[in-house]
């Protein structure tokens, strides 16, 4: 049974053997294998992965956005301990709208074309619980009227409070709220931002944009999705930086979705490696970089091209990416694993623990060596 | 000194903009390319780095011949091809190859890959016969790693490392002694992007090619190339052998460009310059020296006059009208 | 394994073939291709199941003889028997109908192809032109030209490829507009190969496939064209067996003898219907498939 060592108490995020699978025409493809993996509270993990290794699809998994042909056959998703998969719809939605916050490669497809950032905004601001938008008019000097939810103490009276809020009022609370997180995500000149339409701003504004969209939900997870993959290198370093601030002041737990090592290394405190629709090696960043296990983590770390390294040094991993209509068996890497034995095309190795906090799914590392 | 295979002198290429009302007489452009000039050495690669607008992939196509510069040079061999018509044009122009960055998309959906690879043979008449253009290209797609059945098969058979490779064996196929890669690997897996990058690495040994090897990645630009350039805004910025600039870069906007690269090593501390503000557009080109908007050194004379490519020692070329002593920007414990 | 010299022309026949295989799971569809193949026999072996004497043979004492069991649709003004001759009639309309969209479809695409590859000044008047072509309705059209071409089945045949040709022309020049764009094309220029064979070789049979299935719906309406205005006098001499003259012939009787015009006008309506089922299941089954 796979399991990664964990502190029940601090695991905000607990994925425990999801298997998923797509129906198309072509077959079953069995994105999803078996994923396991905690985000911690407090913690940036990072989940690294060639394309097509199911990240992205994880992702959709735990917000519940999976198109109608995925079928979750396995497994767990629990959220501060609570089973994501049997849950309402509206309830999945509650969760997408206060608790777990997604952005995206892509801002132009994210944002509305046609509706300026300060009405995209104000309808997130506006999800936001009655009871937040009452304390936010409270901190603000929005109106007299509201003196009276400086005393209420209990939620109920607070909600009686907020909805005395009238729609002029909401909407003057849901503005300064805008203003507010556009200011944490270093955007200049808010007011005139929230004028503008999204093809009026660049690509690392837009991306900015949607990190304060979701910074204005106050989540207390936060799933970036390679959301720097399409940006220029100096854009890219910006918003590394951004995100580094917000780290530790702001942001709650997050899981950053990335192909790029380099991300990992600067932003992550925990990486997790898939291939292949598996979780194939759990460590700390430091650990990881150091003391690579699993031979597809070593494989990919010696394929990147580094600054000072010769192109002989550069190693890639021979084959290609399994299909994953017909993956094979036992460990889907072994087709290209250079330590392959028979045991790895027979049995799927378990995600186990090796050194502290460090897991390895390898039958290099299991009881038995060959 | 013995003569560049391929020079580029103060290449312009301007695209008009429809803009204005219908009685608007000003005419905007977008300057995509805006006075580019490099020197390609024979038998080496010449990485031409830039960010998004910066020009780099239009370049490549006017040296290759898809676009007509609005203005400048292109010597290949000491000749003009930009002046070339008909059938001279042809000869010079299959010399020169290109690899696109789009392996999905560079080849002919509803044509088999010995069709793809024997009609420039049959068309320029470099193959006399089908025969021997069969045999060539049989021994292309060896060259490039895959095998002999491959040419009975259609590209959405073939992932897009293998795409790659019989776009190389393409560009292959007109004899070329410099091929223009254009993003090579952007598309592609980190793990093929290693393979591709050998191949062609493998390749220009033995068939004694020249690259001109255009990327936004620096690391990728690093590992390849012998000479750099890097652009901006349709400009070039600076041009130095490979370790000149990435150990001391001049160029407040190369250094930037270097210093901004996440490093996959968390134990180096990094002290990331950041620039500010986005790069404008290529219709409203900031006056003076463009990069003048984003640099931490700008003063009033650099939003004055343009500076030249000038250079400072031997083949080290900047744009800027100070000498400005930048450390380097690769922390010193990085891997030698 | 035997490998077969393969060009791009024919990765298109083997997709016809697939294409084939999944026309024959729908089953309004496969009721008319059915039809539409039956069509297609009897116009091949039409003489060969009837004697082309039928049509010649003219015998009064058999005048306007309903539909019995000796002559199924009844005899004509002449005494022919009718079934007899409305089966060498298919023959004559299915073959003018197929000159009529290939020769409009060969034309049409050549020109769209060009007209939208080369573009500039050529591409402007062709478009222009076709402007004019679809400002007149197509029947309007083909009258006119037939009417200045004179009568004769070849004229009548020109006179409605004249108003075929512009639909195609602008279909294809839509398609090679976007195709042109394509990055391919770009490594064909670059790699110096000149832009006529790019067009016939590579944009062509890439951007066939919408007009091929335009072509096949277009069979049901250019028969009726062609009966209709071969009804109207154009086309054919009196005894040539053909369906729209046959219903002029029957005009004449239409309260006597209505089987005159019931039975050609039904088998013109059959075999348009029949295409017509066809062509929208061709293009049922090659339209999600085109955006490949």
């Amino acid at each position: 049974m796979a399991s990664e060592p964990h502190n029940t108490s601090e695991a905000l995020l607990q994925v425990t053997n999801v298997r998923l699978d797509f129906h198309t025409y072509a077959g079953e493809v069995k994105a999803l294998d078996g994923v396991t993996f905690t985000v911690r509270e407090g913690e940036v993990l990072g989940l690294v992965g060639e394309s097509g290794c199911g990240k992205s699809v994880t992702a959709s998994a735990i917000v519940g956005l999976l198109p109608e042909n995925a079928h979750v056959s396995e497994g767990e998703i629990l959220l501060e301990g609570q089973n994501l998969r049997n849950i309402s719809h509206k309830e999945m939605r509650d969760i997408r709208a206060h608790k777990v916050a997604m952005v995206f490669q892509d801002p132009t497809t994210f944002l509305n074309p046609v509706l300026t950032i300060g009405k995209q905004l104000e309808e997130v601001v506006l999800l936001t619980t009655p009871e937040r938008l009452a304390e936010i008019a409270a901190a603000t000097k929005a109106s007299k009227d509201l003196k009276g939810e400086e005393s209420a103490k209990t939620t109920e009276e607070k909600t009686q409070a907020s909805s005395k809020l009238s729609r002029f009022e909401r909407k003057k609370v849901a503005r300064a709220l805008s203003v507010d997180v556009l200011n944490q995500v270093r955007l200049p000149d808010p007011d005139r931002i929230l004028r503008q339409y999204p093809h009026e701003l660049s690509g690392g504004m837009r991306q900015r944009c949607m990190i304060a969209m979701a910074l204005a939900r106050n989540p207390i997870l936060f799933i970036a999705d390679e959301i720097t993959t399409a940006l220029d290198v100096t854009v890219q370093a910006q918003i590394l930086e951004l995100l580094r601030e917000l780290k530790h002041k702001v942001l709650g737990s997050t899981l950053l979705i990335t192909h790029d090592l380099g991300v990992v290394a600067e932003l992550c405190d925990r990486v997790a490696v898939m291939y292949a629709g598996n979780i194939v090696e759990i460590a700390e960043v430091n650990e990881l970089f150091a003391n690579p296990l699993h031979p597809y983590t070593q494989g990919l770390m010696r394929a990147v091209p580094i600054i000072g390294r010769p192109l002989a040094g550069l190693e890639p991993i021979q084959g290609s990416v399994p299909d994953l209509i017909h993956p094979p068996a036992g460990c889907r890497f072994h087709p290209r694993c250079p330590f392959a034995f028979e045991k790895c095309k027979i049995e799927k190795p378990p995600l186990i623990q090796r050194g502290e906090g460090h897991s390895v799914a390898c039958h290099l590392y299991g009881e038995k060596k060959p | 000194m013995t003569q560049p295979i391929l020079e580029v002198k103060d290449l312009r290429k301007w695209f008009p903009v429809e803009g204005g009302g219908l009685f608007s007489k000003q005419k905007r452009f977008v300057k995509a390319v805006d006075g580019v000039n490099l020197e390609i050495k024979e038998g080496e690669t010449f990485g031409l780095v830039g960010e998004s607008g910066s020009g780099k992939t239009t370049v490549g196509r006017c040296i290759i011949g898809l676009l007509t510069p609005t203005s400048g040079q292109i010597l290949f061999r000491g000749q003009d091809i930009t002046k070339l018509k008909d059938d001279s044009a042809t000869r010079a122009g299959t010399k020169l190859g290109i690899v696109f960055q789009d392996p999905y998309a560079s080849l002919d959906p509803r044509q088999i890959i010995k069709s793809a690879l024997t009609e420039p043979m049959t068309y320029h008449k470099i193959a006399a016969t089908e025969e021997e253009a069969l045999a060539k290209a049989k021994r292309l797609i060896e060259l490039v790693g895959l095998n002999e059945d491959h040419l009975y098969r259609f590209p959405h058979e073939f992932s897009g490392g293998q795409r790659q490779r019989i776009a190389v064996a393409r560009a292959l196929t007109t004899n070329p002694e410099l091929i223009v890669l254009d993003e090579p690997t952007s598309f592609l897996d980190v793990s093929v992007q290693a393979q591709i990058l050998h191949l062609l690495a493998d390749l220009q040994k033995e068939l004694k090619l020249t690259y001109l090897f255009i990327s936004h990645n620096l690391s990728v630009i690093e590992n390849m190339s012998d000479h750099v350039g890097v652009m901006y805004l349709g400009a070039t910025m600076e041009t130095a052998d490979k370790k000149t600039i990435y150990r001391r870069p001049e160029h407040p906007y190369t250094h930037a460009l270097i210093s901004a690269l996440p490093i996959p090593n968390p134990s180096l501390k990094k002290n990331h310059e950041l620039l500010s503000g986005d790069i404008p557009s290529p219709v409203d080109i900031p006056s003076g020296c463009r990069f003048r908007t984003r640099c931490p050194y700008a003063t009033d004379y650099c939003a004055q006059k343009e500076p030249l490519l000038t250079a400072r020692e031997q083949s080290h070329e900047v744009s800027c009208h100070y000498n400005l002593s930048l450390s380097s920007p690769i922390p010193l414990t990085q891997t030698a | 394994m035997m490998t077969k010299r393969r060009s791009s022309w024919s990765a298109f026949t083997a997709e016809l073939k697939f294409a084939g295989h999944l026309l024959t799971q729908n089953k309004l569809v496969l009721a008319g291709t059915i039809m539409a193949v039956a069509v297609l026999l009897l116009a091949m072996l039409g003489p060969i199941i009837v004697s082309p004497s039928a049509a010649t043979n003219i015998d009064t004492s058999q005048r306007l003889i309903p539909p019995s069991f000796q002559h199924w649709f009844g005899t004509d003004d002449y005494g022919r028997d009718l079934f007899k001759v409305i089966i060498l009639s298919i023959r004559l309309d299915v073959s003018a109908m197929l000159e009529i969209v290939l020769a409009g479809l060969f034309i049409g695409s050549l020109l769209g192809a060009f007209s939208g590859f080369i573009g500039g000044k050529l591409d402007e008047g062709l478009m222009r032109i076709t402007d004019i072509f679809f400002s007149i309705p197509s029947m309007i059209l083909a009258l006119a030209v037939a009417a200045a071409l004179g009568t004769g089945i070849n004229n009548l045949i020109l006179a409605i490829v004249v108003v075929q040709w512009p639909g195609y022309t602008r279909i294809l020049r839509g398609q090679v507009l976007a195709e042109k764009e394509r990055l391919y094309v770009d490594a064909l220029r670059a790699l110096k190969i000149r832009r006529f064979r790019i067009i016939i070789w590579h944009i062509i049979p890439n951007t066939i496939y919408p007009v091929l299935v335009q072509a096949t719906l277009d069979f049901g309406q250019v028969i009726l064209t062609f009966a209709g205005l071969s009804f109207l006098g154009f086309g054919v001499s009196a005894l040539v067996p053909e369906l729209g003259r046959l219903i002029t012939a029957g005009e004449l009787y239409i309260f006597q003898a209505p089987w005159l015009i019931a039975f050609p006008g039904l088998t013109i309506l059959g075999i348009s219907l029949a295409f017509n089922l066809m062509g929208d299941g061709i293009r049922d089954i090659l339209d999600p498939r085109l955006r490949r």
